[in-house]
């Protein structure tokens, strides 16, 4: 605690710390290709104004000793490449220095190693770099879902949510740029709101790291960064448009950026209009999309203390299938035996009813301070996220929102690395969290959801032992979580509650290396989530069907009655936390240009919370089935396989095959909505100054799929046709499909083009994780042309 | 050393109260609740005067778990009446008639019944096809019928028959071909009906 103090108070007053110049220092790192991640043996890193150098070897290391301490200047060289003028520290050991050909249109760039990365290595990830080309125009969602193990759960094409091994909503953790993305996240038809031009670099923790990142990263942590602003670089810029076929969707992004020796940043803007899409044999009305986003961020550099300051607003309007909103189960029956959609028009950019309007802005302080061998930081966030969503209403109401939600987060997180001592590193933090939602009056609808607030403070310490090629690492923490509601039952009456919730997690992890080929790292964590309010308290229609939080109902077994009159609260029914425990396995094999990492993983989780069927109720709508919260037991398992093939300078491919099984263990049967198995396989060759890419990628049916009851069977049933502890759909699952997609890249000094297709078959699928696979067949053939030019 | 470490703990606790300090305890507003339809009253006028006959749908829980009650509906033998829609929502004291006037290019009502137990309309409705007669007496702007208001000529004495109303949004969907199926219900009620 009082090393915590004095770094506050160092970081308060501004007190430089001051080295002797001593000249026994060695700077270690590497050296590669942009393109191929190939070493660049024999390129060569000099420390400018001196002789000293080094020449890099033929795994792509460099050593360069006698160094003086303090900060230098590198500047790296190879023939054919671009050099860079690398900024060096010593708080930011063994630089990985990216050379990119002098023909690419990239940056030659650094990436540095923080002097300790906060993270259990036995869960640590690859990062994915994302290009402008792909992101422009797409949906955060889909740019997520590149890497097996991670798919998408969607309502039609422009709300999608990411799923890690099977689990999404409150169960997966997105960190935006260091900040938990703070949003409705118990609506499955809530998407995050996050600008995909943003995402630049992509990790996943694909284990339980709650013990790091806090309560709900029970299937995982989806961890992205916006590009950094470099120092040292002139005025440099890009503008870049996009165009895509299927929707006639258009797209511009600018951004621009300067850099000097210790104050760098940047800013970008960009905004996609897009109109009604089309599935192979029709179009799908009223799926256009409106987006908006612009950003900019700062760093302030000293030998001691870094400033990062990063803000983004995005706001987009998204259409929803007219033909997927109906009334009771008649509707229902209808709209799914209808040939295609009800309601479909010829192509146009209007968006109506249903749409959702969203609004997010994140505003990030983050600074490092460096004192010797230890590193404080010191995060502060904010973040606003307004949601409304627009159904089809009687009158005037339809041009109100049915859900209006303004929802203010602000967040503080303290990091502190402590001084190594002897084999030991160790991480210690304390985080705090806070929510305030509000229900924006004037929706004309009793809320679905009450007002809330969190309030949510962790304190964690991660430890990690290295003895030869095995570290061993241990992490503890413990969280309060305190939810206070307030909201309006179907009388109008007010209910209010406030919950105190206390858990520990624990993690543990091996890693161990046993030769420069082969890999291993397993890791053993906990988990746990406090129920969210839809879970707790939605009440009435949802989308098809009626459902009942956790405290809207009370089920009485003497006469197997059910009453939805009142309000409980935790003392009249106690709704523990979802508590997980995962293990999770990968070996990584290395061997000359093959690249191979299979991961298995599995996840039980206590006290699941799920929707399961209850009874039929008559409106004066019509009859519909509904549904109550309960609580279970799940076990999901799984495996991810990625096979990286180097051929030649020229060629790679990769296979990414991924597969889940999840079973609710305390009434032996299936859950809706698990991911059936995928493999994707990519083929990379390089044909003068072009790149081609081909991916087929196959996605199975899924067959572990609850049992099946139309709602024709309801419409015409005289006695309830389901068990009340048994789950069901109203459709089998969709058929296994082929996707075919492809893409031409060319690049060339300050210009950049890329035509890629999607679905060039054309085929007619759905998927089994879309909840819009009910009305309608995905997007058929998309072809996307995209160019960029900077400066 | 202890008294740095008592204010660290109160500069944390300050910023705690920082972030939870624009918190607030409020309730949301209430909501003039207008989705809800929780009262159909169906009121027959005999055309010659008399006691009009009534038949209620009550839904008092709205979208809560019990199901609503529904009374049967007992006309006289070969006798002509008009019959009147009421939905509401009492919950709220909202008429949503006046709603559906108000609307009325964007709703249509559709009867079935059992065939034949109404001498005019004859048949059994136009749920299953819109063609088949029903006789409304209002049309909406366009000249469409929206059936707040329709006559009713019955037959010989029949008893547990069924009468089926549904009130069907079509916004920007009701022609004059638009049938039961197309939009989504705001009402559908089967009654029994009875002729004595």
């Amino acid at each position: 605690m009082r090393l915590l103090l004095t770094f506050l108070l160092l970081g308060v007053f501004g007190l430089p710390m001051i080295h002797a110049q001593e000249c026994n220092e060695k700077i270690t790192g590497r050296v590669l290709s942009i393109i191929t991640n190939e070493p660049l043996s024999f390129a060569t890193v000099q420390v400018i104004g001196t002789e000293n150098g080094a020449i890099v070897g033929d795994d792509g290391h460099f050593v360069i000793n006698d160094v003086c301490e303090g900060e230098l200047d590198l500047e790296v060289r190879f023939v054919g490449y671009k050099s860079v003028v690398h900024h060096h520290d010593p708080h930011h050991a063994e630089p990985i220095i990216f050379l990119a050909p002098d023909e690419a249109l990239l940056e030659s760039i650094v990436i540095e190693e923080e002097l300790n990365a906060h993270e259990l290595k036995s869960l640590r990830s690859k990062s994915i770099y994302i290009e402008n080309s792909e992101s422009l125009g797409s949906n955060s969602g889909e740019i997520f879902s590149k890497t097996s193990g991670v798919s998408t759960l969607r309502t039609g094409q422009n709300v999608v949510k990411p799923m890690v091994h099977g689990l999404h909503s409150n169960r997966i953790l997105i960190i935006n740029n260091g900040v938990r993305h703070s949003y409705q996240a118990w609506g499955t038809e809530h998407a995050p709101e996050i600008d995909p031009t943003q995402i630049n670099r992509l990790r996943f923790v694909k284990g339980a790291s709650t013990v790091r990142f806090g309560s709900d990263a029970i299937g995982g942590v989806i961890l992205f960064d916006a590009e950094k602003p470099s120092y040292n670089s002139d005025l440099n810029g890009s503008v870049s448009a996009g165009y895509q076929t299927n929707g006639r969707a258009y797209s511009m992004e600018g951004t621009v950026g300067a850099g000097g020796e210790r104050t760098a940043w940047s800013l970008g803007i960009n905004g996609t209009k897009q109109g009604d899409l089309k599935a192979p044999n029709y179009n799908l009305t009223n799926t256009g999309k409106n987006e908006f986003g612009f950003s900019g961020s700062g760093r302030l550099h000293f030998s001691w203390i870094d400033l990062d300051l990063y803000a983004n607003h995005y706001q987009q309007e998204l259409g929803i299938l007219r033909g997927s909103v109906n009334g009771n189960l008649e509707d229902l029956s209808n709209a799914i035996g209808a040939e295609e959609p009800n309601e479909t028009k010829d192509f146009s950019y209007n968006i109506t009813t249903p749409r959702q309007e969203t609004n997010h802005t994140l505003v990030r302080l983050v600074s490092s301070i460096y004192l010797g061998n230890q590193q404080l930081d010191v995060q502060y966030a904010f973040q606003q996220n307004d949601r409304r969503e627009f159904d089809i209403r009687r009158g005037t109401n339809n041009e109100r929102p049915a859900i209006n939600l303004r929802l203010i987060s602000n967040s503080l997180d303290i990091d502190w690395d402590h001084p190594s001592k002897g084999k030991w590193v160790g991480t210690y933090g304390l985080q705090m969290f806070t929510q305030d939602n509000d229900n924006i009056p004037g929706t004309n609808t009793i809320p679905f959801v009450p007002n809330y607030n969190t309030t949510n403070i962790g304190l964690f310490g991660i430890e990690s032992l290295n003895i030869g090629n095995t570290s061993y690492e241990a992490g503890v923490r413990f969280d309060f979580l305190n939810l206070d509601v307030r909201g309006r039952d179907s009388r109008n009456d007010i209910y209010r509650d406030n919950l105190n919730y206390y858990n520990f997690t624990f993690t543990g992890g091996i890693v161990h290396e046993f030769n420069e080929m082969v890999s291993f790292r397993t890791n053993i964590g906990t988990a746990w989530r406090a129920p969210n309010v839809g879970e707790l308290y939605s009440f009435g229609k949802h989308q098809n069907i009626i459902e009942f939080g956790l405290w809207r109902y009370e089920l009485f077994e003497e006469n197997d009655s059910i009453s939805t009159r009142s309000v409980l609260a935790n003392d009249q029914k106690e709704v523990p936390s979802e508590r997980g425990l995962k293990w999770i396995a990968s070996l990584n094999v290395n061997h000359s240009h093959v690249e191979f990492e299979v991961t298995p993983y599995v996840n039980w989780i206590q006290n699941y919370i799920y929707l399961r069927p209850y009874g039929l109720t008559n409106t004066v709508r019509g009859t519909f089935p509904y549904f109550i919260h309960d609580q279970t037991d799940a076990v999901y398992s799984g495996v991810d396989i990625d096979i990286r093939n180097t051929w030649n300078d020229l060629t790679s491919t990769e296979i990414k095959a991924s597969y889940v099984h999840a079973k609710d263990v305390v009434n032996n049967q299936y859950f809706l909505g698990v991911p059936p198995f995928n493999v994707q396989f990519d083929i990379n060759r390089k044909i003068g100054p072009l790149t081609l890419t081909v991916s087929p990628s196959w996605t199975s049916r899924q067959f572990n799929e609850p049992p099946v009851i139309s709602a024709d069977e309801f419409v015409n049933a005289e006695i309830i046709p389901f068990n009340q502890f048994s789950t069901f759909d109203f459709l089998p699952a969709p058929d296994g499909f082929f996707l075919l997609d492809a893409s031409v890249g060319y690049e060339r000094e300050n210009l950049s083009v890329r035509i890629a297709g999607d679905n060039l078959l054309n085929n007619s699928y759905r998927r089994y994780t879309d909840q819009s696979r009910y009305f309608s067949d995905d997007l058929g053939i998309n072809i996307k042309l995209f160019a960029s030019i900077s400066f | 050393m202890k008294i740095f470490k008592n204010y660290l703990l109160l500069g944390l606790l300050g910023f705690g109260l920082l972030l939870t300090g624009c918190g607030d305890d409020e309730a949301p507003e209430e909501e003039n609740e207008e989705e809800v339809i929780d009262l159909v009253t169906l009121t027959f006028t005999p055309a010659g005067g008399g006691t009009a006959i009534v038949a209620e749908a009550n839904d008092p829980d709205g979208e809560g778990a019990q199901d609503f009650t529904l009374d049967d509906i007992n006309l006289a033998a070969n006798t002509t009446y008009t019959l009147a829609l009421e939905l509401e929502n009492t919950e709220e004291g909202e008429s949503i008639t006046e709603e559906i006037e108000e609307e009325d290019a964007e709703h249509m009502f559709f009867f079935s019944f059992t065939a034949d137990a109404f001498s005019d309309p004859a048949g059994n409705g136009n749920i299953d096809s819109r063609g088949d007669d029903v006789n409304y007496n209002d049309l909406d702007g366009g000249g469409l019928p929206v059936g707040l208001s329709t006559t009713w000529t019955t037959g010989d004495a029949t008893s547990g028959g069924t009468f089926r109303v549904v009130l069907k949004h079509q916004p920007d969907i009701k022609t004059a071909t638009s049938t039961a199926t197309d939009g989504e219900s705001d009402i559908d009620l089967t009654f029994t009906l009875n002729i004595q």
